[in-house]
C-alpha cells in the first residue's frame, strides 16, 4: 500500500474527524498488511499516538486498547488462556511486536487466530462513535461506516482453550478453534477458510460432527472444505475431554 | 518529511516519504546489515531492536520510529562479536544473511528472558527465517554463548 500523507493524530477524536474529513483514507494499526496490499490511498491516519496502547483490569474484565500488540498479550499474565495460546504461533515475536489486536479484529480476517478465541470469550469492541457491541454482531455486520475501534472488553473467563493445527509451527491455521466456559459454554470455529463463527451451549450430548453441523468449511490452498471439517470435528472432540475436566 | 531518527545512540535528520519503511531509510543511511528478506514482515531478516522490542523493519513505518531507540547489529559491538564468535565455532554461518537479525534477536531475547530455556529459545526464535537452515546450529551457539560469555563457565 502507499499513500501521499501521514497523519499521527493524538488523541482518537482527532483521528476520527481525520477519518471522516479526509478523502480516501486508511487508518494504520500496527501496519503489518500496509506491504500485502496493492492499493494507493490519500491518507494514512496512524493510530500508535492516540494512547490506545494500555490494559486495564477490571474485576470481571479485561480491557484492551485497540493498539495493544499480539506479543503483549502473549505475554500478560492476566489474558485468558485461550487468547495467549493463539497468539503463540503467529508467524514470530518481530511480527506479534508490531501487529496490533485492534488491526486484527477491524479486517475480520478469515485466516485469523486472533479472532477466534475473542469470539469464544464473548469480547465486545468499543468504537469512538458507534459505541459498543459484540464482537459477534461486528464479525456479521455489513455496516461500513468508518469508525476507529477504540478497546476490547474481554470477559475473564472461568475457563478457556484453543487449539488449531498448521503446517508448520509460524503458518497461518488450516482450521482453528476455541472455546471458552463463563456462565454458558461457546465455541468458536474460525479458518474455515471464512472468518470466525460461534457455537452457542452447544448440546454436549451430541457428536463433535453433530455439534459442527451448522458449520460451513469451504476449500482452499491450504485445505479442502472436506478436510478442514474433519480436522474441526477432531479439534472439538479434544477441547470436549478438556471441558469434562473443567470443574 | 523531515524526521530524526535515533539509531545505535546517534541522532539522524533524515527526509523520508510517508510510507517509508524504517527499512530503506536505514540501509540508505549506511546501516547495511538491515537486510531485505521477503518484505512482508514472514521471514524475520530485516528484524532490528526499537526500544528493546524485537520488530519487522521491513513493516516499521520510518516516521512512527522517530523519537525511539533503534538498534541494529551495528551498535552491539562487542556483544555481537562474542555472539558470532559462538555462531562461528558452531560451524553456524553459511550465508551469512540472517546473521545479523539473528544477533539483534538473541539480543533482544536476552534482554527480555535472561535465562531462557531451550524451548523458549526455538520459540523466541521461530520467526528468524535461515535459508541455510542453522538452526541446530543456532541453537548450539546460543547456549555456548550464555554458559560462557553470560555465565562465565568454560
Amino acid at each position: 500500500m502507499n499513500f501521499e500523507e501521514i497523519i499521527m493524530p493524538a488523541t482518537v477524536a482527532e483521528a476520527y474527524h481525520a477519518l471522516v474529513t479526509r478523502e480516501n483514507p486508511v487508518v494504520i494499526g500496527g501496519g503489518g498488511f500496509i506491504k500485502l496490499q496493492k492499493r494507493r490511498v490519500t491518507t494514512a491516519i496512524d493510530l500508535s499516538r492516540c494512547g490506545l496502547d494500555a490494559i486495564h483490569l477490571t474485576p470481571e474484565n479485561i480491557e484492551v486498547g485497540a493498539m495493544v500488540t499480539l506479543r503483549t498479550i502473549e505475554t500478560h499474565e492476566e489474558m485468558p488462556r485461550a487468547l495467549k495460546t493463539a497468539m503463540r504461533n503467529i508467524v514470530g515475536v518481530a511480527l506479534r511486536n508490531l501487529v496490533t489486536v485492534g488491526g486484527s479484529v477491524m479486517g475480520k480476517y478469515g485466516f485469523s487466530d486472533v479472532i477466534t478465541p475473542l469470539l469464544a470469550l464473548d469480547t465486545h469492541l468499543e468504537f469512538h462513535s458507534k459505541g459498543r457491541m459484540s464482537l459477534e454482531k461486528f464479525l456479521q455486520s455489513q455496516d461500513r461506516t468508518p469508525d476507529i475501534l477504540v478497546k476490547l472488553i474481554v470477559p475473564r473467563a472461568a475457563h478457556s482453550a484453543f487449539y488449531n493445527l498448521q503446517l508448520t509451527y509460524t503458518d497461518f491455521s488450516m482450521v482453528n478453534l476455541a472455546i471458552a466456559k463463563n456462565h454458558h459454554l461457546r465455541i468458536a470455529v474460525g479458518a474455515r477458510p471464512g472468518v470466525a463463527r460461534l457455537l452457542k451451549d452447544p448440546n454436549l450430548h451430541l457428536s463433535p460432527q453433530e455439534i459442527l453441523e451448522p458449520l460451513k468449511f469451504a476449500d482452499d490452498d491450504k485445505a479442502s472444505g472436506e478436510y478442514r471439517r474433519a480436522l474441526a470435528e477432531t479439534l472439538l472432540a479434544d477441547a470436549l475431554k478438556e471441558v469434562a475436566q473443567w470443574k | 518529511m523531515e524526521i530524526v531518527l535515533t539509531v545505535n545512540k546517534k541522532d539522524h535528520h533524515v527526509i523520508v516519504e510517508p510510507d517509508e519503511m524504517l527499512l530503506d531509510t536505514l540501509r540508505r543511511l549506511g546501516y547495511k546489515s538491515v537486510k531485505k528478506g521477503c518484505d512482508t514482515s514472514n521471514c524475520g531478516i530485516c528484524s532490528v531492536s526499537i526500544d528493546h522490542k524485537l520488530v519487522p523493519s521491513c513493516s516499521y513505518l520510518s516516521v512512527r520510529a522517530q523519537g525511539k531507540d533503534i538498534l541494529t547489529v551495528e551498535g552491539l559491538e562487542e556483544e555481537a562479536r562474542l555472539i558470532g564468535e559462538s555462531l562461528t565455532r558452531e560451524g553456524v554461518e553459511q550465508c551469512g544473511y540472517c546473521s545479523p537479525s539473528l544477533v539483534v534477536a538473541i539480543h533482544t531475547m536476552l534482554e527480555e528472558l535472561k535465562q531462557p530455556t531451550e524451548d523458549e529459545i526455538k520459540h523466541y526464535l521461530a520467526g528468524n527465517m535461515c535459508r541455510c537452515s542453522g538452526f541446530e546450529g543456532h541453537h548450539r551457539a546460543i547456549k555456548h554463548h550464555m554458559e560462557v560469555n553470560l555465565n562465565g563457565s568454560q
